[in-house]
């Protein structure tokens, strides 16, 4: 299996033990909700639902399908390869990833636009950046990750009885999706 | 220690086809809530009350059908 | 130890030239906001490539072999290892040593405050050495009972052979050095004075650019506490031998299980209330700045969100051990064990909805006193349940007093004591006149050292023989237990008396009629002081000199003193089987688990 390491004690972690992996992802996803709860709640209590005359909407809403797009490759990425269908695993995380970096990209341009109209000295300039840069932070740590299983994949690591890692990584990628949700209203649409 | 938990690991219950399927169908109904979130911010002041029950459905169809939530409670394939 | 060699040089190289080349990039000075903050993400990555992620586990993720450090011998507690009782034993050794050094301090505030004016140090440098004292003696009391005793016990107790994520766990671990290190080393860049609370204003205002050394550690830490909560939660969950149904788990068990929940999900909330304020520092936001139209007070309700249930996080694992001893050392079973368990994860769900009572003068809005009047009140209730457990279960039992009896009963009285003089300041018309007073200081260290630090040294001394295979030195520890528990009274008991005539926290001086008291208070730390001398001979000598411990010295049930002292490498040489519960103490063929006798092997 692709984890197995020689140590004795690393066994307890190279064996596959779906149930122990996946309760341990998703306790992460909790405290990781709880991150961006707190985050968010700042936004509110300091500047309620306000949002400045100049957001750029068209963009906004330009990225949001394009990390929905993505979460779509992601989620046909590990079905393939639960299938062992690795050339399909390939092209689809490869989208991934580069859908992943096109909305990163959306953030670096709408970033400078907003810098001119509410620099971070403003109260709601301050929820936007560091909202948006807690996600981006996230997108940019997928995409990582994304890059490290497409590698191995190719590699010809994974297969139907054995995807663990891609499962957690699309996991997570799905994470930053569902985090976006929350975040993309509570900036720009409430 | 590996066999047994082995063991337990769900049979795949549907081909790759129709989870392929699945997952477009839960897309396209993303995308078309996203697009009526936005057409309705547009349209109405003070929107948050009317985007809530959009954001809850987002939220709750990511969870389930992408990230397989309920398989972590022990039931459901995968 | 070149591991250790390694990550020293990769941290001190990772802060170097990131620092530099930030401050390069930035055309400012290297002490800047910016390239610190870079200077420290790299150093910590710096510090955990070095000290072995790299080798024994990142190597992995670009198909490489993993070349896990194998030393052997004393060598590997300087290791990435992942054996979580290795792991176990360096959270205990780092955070005594935290320990003593925290303690130092508080001899030099008391040394300031033994007379009036300014003495021994100015009103600055007071409120520097306030605040390290705080933050580190937190940081003890949040991870010294979980991290190290519930790592070396939680999967011996449950009989399995190490925690559900090894790595992780190790991983846990080697973040906490950086922390103490950049806590430590704060004075360089000027320290932090705003204490362990790091309240806004002053915590973004204040000059000393060691706020955000202290920011970025803690937020090191905090992700150190949300990693091994993870893994408790998971092991407990996840990991059990079978027939150790959720009923018989031992009570430090769950009592660390619930303390992990607690950690896994609020310490996110300091990490984030830290973050803003680094950010208000070093990006230019506006959050907790009343000029930009931000609000000091969302700090207090982000913090207080983390901090309060953090006071359980602290006391729990105390709990668990106390109650451990208090069973294993009356010789009875448990008293109410299954109202215990209801009473921890009750206290799990309350704890999140109180931490307004820290803010009742605050002028946050008004109707909100009630409700968290009420409710942190409510939360005596599940503690109060804790309390007559551990009294019905010594009620008539053949008391043994040895030295961790003796500081489980300490921590008996002692948390009685906290709990009680909680309720005054839970009331908001006292609360009023007791906020930010010496009694709130003598009511914490009341309840953090009569709940978390008794039950860790009462952990010390019970599991010393399992640990190190060598029995520490009984008179010597009983005279410890003595002397550490009256010293504690004669230096807090005053401290309420002088917090009720009107004596400020966090102020190096004081109204003149309150010297002599003072002067008291400060005599007396010094003998608390002292008796940790005694506690730290006892200990070294005998783990160096002690006679040879037996496995089981005490005759205890659970698990983990059904192997040999200390434990070999995979805890159990063939999977044991559970078959009743841990304390039946008392009940005739009551047997708690076969260990070695089941037909099934574990590898
Ligand atoms: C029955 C239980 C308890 C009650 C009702 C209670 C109540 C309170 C209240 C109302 C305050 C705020 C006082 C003020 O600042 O004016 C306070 C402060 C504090 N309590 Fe407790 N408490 C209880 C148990 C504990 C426990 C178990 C711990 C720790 C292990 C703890 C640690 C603290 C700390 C550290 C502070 C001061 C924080 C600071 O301002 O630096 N308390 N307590
Ligand atoms: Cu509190």
């Amino acid at each position: 299996m692709a984890l197995a390491a020689p140590a004795a004690h690393a066994r307890a972690e190279a064996t596959y033990r779906p149930q122990a992996n996946r309760l341990g992802l998703w306790l992460f996803f909790l405290s990781e909700t709880f991150l961006f709860s707190a985050m968010i709640s700042a936004r509110f209590v300091t500047s309620g639902t306000d949002t400045p005359e100049h957001l750029n909407q068209p963009l906004a809403l330009g990225i949001t399908i394009v990390l929905l797009l993505s979460s779509i490759s992601a989620y046909l990425s590990e079905n393939a390869i639960a299938h062992d269908d690795r050339a399909g695993f390939i092209r689809y995380t490869r989208i991934t990833i580069f859908l992943g970096l096109v909305f990163t990209a959306g953030v670096v341009l709408e970033w400078q636009e907003a810098l001119a109209d509410f620099p971070a000295g403003t109260i709601y300039g301050s929820a936007f950046f560091a909202l948006i840069g807690l996600h981006a932070f996230h997108v940019v740590t997928g995409i990582m990750a994304l890059g490290v299983v497409l590698n191995l994949g190719g590699k010809g690591h994974y297969g139907s009885e054995d995807y663990w890692p891609v499962e957690g990584t699309v996991k997570y990628w799905h994470l930053v999706d569902l985090m976006w949700v929350v975040i993309y209203p509570s900036l720009y649409l409430f | 220690m590996d066999t047994d938990e082995q063991l337990e690991r769900p049979v795949p219950s549907s081909t790759q086809q129709e989870k392929v399927r699945l997952g477009l169908i839960v897309a396209a109904a993303l995308a078309v809530l996203t697009l009526i979130e936005y057409v309705i911010a547009v349209g109405i002041d003070d929107p948050l009350i009317w985007l809530l029950p959009f954001v809850i459905a987002k939220f709750a169809l990511i969870l389930e059908y992408f990230m397989h939530f309920s398989a972590v409670l022990g039931k459901g394939d995968h | 130890m070149r591991a250790l060699i390694r990550a020293v040089s990769g941290g001190a190289g990772g802060y170097v030239i990131a620092a530099f080349v930030t401050s390069l990039i930035t055309g400012g000075s290297v002490s800047d906001g910016v390239p610190v903050t870079f200077g420290y993400i790299f150093a910590l990555l710096g510090w955990l490539h070095g000290i072995g992620v790299w080798n024994a586990w990142a190597r992995e993720w670009f198909g490489l072999p993993p070349k896990p450090d194998n030393a052997k011998g004393w060598t590997r507690y300087f290791t990435f290892s992942t054996d979580h009782k290795v792991i176990g034993s360096q959270y205990l050794v780092t955070f005594l040593v935290v320990f003593l050094v925290g303690g130092l301090m508080a001899m030099v505030i008391r040394l300031e405050l033994a007379g009036t004016g300014e003495g021994f140090i100015d009103a600055d440098t007071y409120n520097k050495v306030m605040s390290m004292h705080g933050i580190l003696m937190v940081a003890v009391a949040v991870a010294a009972v979980l991290g190290s005793f519930g790592n070396y016990l939680v999967p011996l107790m449950i009989g399995a052979d190490d925690m559900a994520f090894p790595r992780i766990n190790a991983l846990s671990f080697w973040l906490i050095p950086p922390v103490a290190i950049s806590l430590l080393s704060a004075p360089l860049l000027g320290s932090f004075e705003a204490g362990w609370t790091a309240y806004p204003p002053l915590s973004v205002v204040a000059a000393g650019d060691g706020q955000l050394l202290f920011n970025m550690g803690v937020i090191t830490f905090g992700l150190s506490s949300i990693l091994g909560g993870l893994n408790i939660i998971t092991t407990v969950a996840t990991m059990r031998a079978p027939g150790m149904t959720w009923g018989r788990l031992p009570i430090f068990v769950w009592a660390t299980f619930s303390a992990s929940l607690l950690s896994l999900v609020i310490t996110q909330f300091f990490a984030a209330s830290l973050v803003l304020i680094h950010l208000d520092r070093v990006a230019g936001t506006t959050f907790f700045g009343a000029a930009g139209g931000g609000d000091a007070l969302l700090y207090e309700h982000m913090f207080w969100f983390y901090s309060h249930p953090a006071v359980y996080i602290m006391v729990l694992p105390g709990f668990g051990v106390a109650l451990e001893v208090i069973t294993h050392f009356s010789r009875k079973p448990l008293f109410a064990y299954k109202a215990v368990v209801g009473a921890f994860l009750t206290i799990v769900g309350l704890s999140s909805l109180v931490w307004a009572h820290h803010m009742f003068t605050s002028g946050m809005a008004a109707y909100l006193h009630a409700p968290f009047m009420v409710l942190t009140e409510a939360i005596s209730v599940p503690t109060g349940v804790i309390f007559l457990s551990a009294v019905g279960t010594m009620w008539r039992g053949k008391l043994w007093m040895q030295t961790p009896m003796l500081l489980a009963g300490g921590w008996v009285f002692n948390f009685l004591i906290g709990g009680i003089t909680g309720l005054f300041l839970a009331d908001v018309a006292t609360d009023v006149q007791l906020h930010d007073s010496y009694f709130v200081v003598a009511h914490f260290h009341y309840t953090i050292i009569g709940g978390s630090i008794f039950g860790l040294l009462a952990a010390v001394f019970f599991w010393f023989p399992k640990i190190t295979g060598r029995m520490y030195n009984e008179t010597m520890g009983k005279i410890f237990a003595v002397w550490v528990s009256v010293a504690l009274a004669l230096v807090f008991i005053p401290m309420f008396w002088v917090g009720v005539n009107g004596m400020n926290r966090r102020v190096n001086d004081y109204q003149q009629d309150l010297e002599t008291a003072n002067n008291f208070i400060s005599w007396m730390a010094l003998l608390l002081g002292l008796s940790f001398v005694l506690f730290a001979v006892n200990l070294v000598w005998s783990a160096l000199r002690g006679p040879k411990a037996p496995d089981n010295p005490w005759g205890a049930s659970t698990l983990e003193w059904q192997v040999s002292s200390p434990p070999p490498e995979h805890n159990f040489p063939l999977l044991p089987e559970v078959v009743g519960h841990p304390y039946d103490y008392g009940v005739p063929d009551a047997q708690h688990a076969v260990v070695g006798g089941s037909a099934k092997s574990e590898d």
